[in-house]
């Protein structure tokens, strides 16, 4: 192979990555939500398939799989959980969470990559990616969230932020999802985040 | 209004939604609603498709109505309401009256001029293209692993779920961008895109 092959070969593997996450956050919107266990509340997958995105994909990719996600659900495909889809739902009170899926991933990424996934013992790692799933998936998702939703509707911020906290442990239990998944699946595959 | 071009219909959008947000008096927003509600009836959808896209708003709306009754007054959260909905429904009727290839053919139009600050619209063209592919794919996926987790009793571990269908998803990720390779399907530019 020549050296440009290997490099289309590689931006080709990346476009595929890219588009693969991007379907598997759609997806997770489309299948029924997993019950857990003990707790009763049901989650859905969506901000998962976000922090798995980022955590698995790094920073960039993570982040091109919830741009296209987004951009495809905004063009009108009902991807987002409860059928959703359209221009309505950036308009609508929740359309900064739908937004924040794009910084989210790329956050998450980035601590993946260079802190999380790098800790030497196996259990620091998996309370390192928890925290990077958190700081991304959580914090800076609702941070666009909870202001858009003031914003479009009216509801002071703190209203709104305390509205938001209800969400709040579902999006912790899928953190420690997203931190088993990662490190679980980046010790069979290596070389993904690269 | 499928024959009006999708560019003008979002433009329109636009600025109904900054219109929206100036006009003040609640008896002109619950006429521009009426309108909203016309228009989306004027489309003849059957009612099945409408309901739940339409119903999972109205609760969301209520719920903001009712915050912003109980925070800062009734009059606010009645006008922030009809605002909303009406956006909303103007939103949802676009989309309905727009087919998905319309809008992204929009889309890549908007985007060819990107190519001049070295983004590569045939390659972001590939990637959402090959994620509408991937959704059923994923979903047929998920389909089979929690059927075989099911026989295992496996059937409530979100991990059991998830890491196999990840697992295969960047199987079938590395398999598709061999085969793109194999066949040639060059998104480098400069080389003849396609």
């Amino acid at each position: 192979m020549t050296a440009t092959s290997v490099e289309r070969a590689s931006s080709t593997r990346n476009t595929v990555l890219i588009a693969v996450f991007a379907a598997l956050i759609a997806a997770m919107g489309l299948i029924p939500p997993i019950t857990l266990g003990i707790i009763p509340v049901p989650i859905t997958l969506q901000t998962l398939g976000v922090m798995v995105a980022g955590a698995l994909l790094g920073p960039v990719r993570g982040m091109l799989s919830a741009v296209i996600v987004v951009v495809l659900s905004l063009l009108g495909l009902p991807i987002l959980s409860g059928g959703r889809g359209g221009l309505g739902v950036l308009v609508g009170p929740t359309g900064g969470y739908l937004i924040g899926w794009i910084p989210g991933a790329l956050v998450t990424g980035l601590i993946v990559k260079y802190w999380a996934i790098r800790r030497s013992s196996p259990a620091m790692r998996y309370v390192a990616v928890t925290v990077a799933a958190i700081v991304g998936g959580i914090v800076v998702i609702y941070a666009i969230g909870v202001p858009w939703t003031s914003v479009v509707s009216g509801l002071p911020l703190r209203t709104s932020a305390i509205g938001s906290l209800t969400f709040v442990p579902g999006d912790l239990i899928k953190a420690v999802i997203t931190a088993i998944v990662a490190v679980t699946v980046h010790r069979s595959y290596r070389g993904l985040l690269r | 209004m499928s024959r009006i071009p999708a560019g003008i219909k979002i433009g329109v959008l636009f600025c109904a939604g900054i219109g929206l947000y100036l006009i003040t008096a609640w008896a002109v927003l619950a006429g521009l609603l009426a309108l909203a509600v016309a228009l989306l009836l004027w489309m003849r959808e059957p009612a099945r498709r409408l309901a739940r896209p339409v119903g999972g708003l109205l609760i969301i709306i209520t719920v903001v109505v009712i915050m912003t009754g109980l925070t800062i007054g009734w009059q606010p959260g009645v006008i922030a309401g009809l605002r909303l909905t009406t956006l909303c429904l103007l939103a949802y009727a676009i989309t309905l009256s727009t087919p998905f290839a319309q809008f992204l053919e929009l889309f890549e139009r908007v985007l060819a001029p990107t190519a001049r600050i070295g983004l590569n619209p045939a390659r972001i063209s590939l990637a959402l293209s090959l994620t509408v592919r991937f959704i059923p794919t994923l979903r047929a996926t998920y389909d089979q692993i929690r059927e075989a987790q099911y026989a295992r009793g496996l059937h409530r571990s979100p991990l059991a779920l998830l890491v196999p269908l990840i697992i295969r998803a960047l199987q079938s990720a590395e398999q598709i961008s061999e085969a793109i390779d194999a066949r040639a399907y060059d998104t480098t530019p400069n080389r003849g895109a396609k």
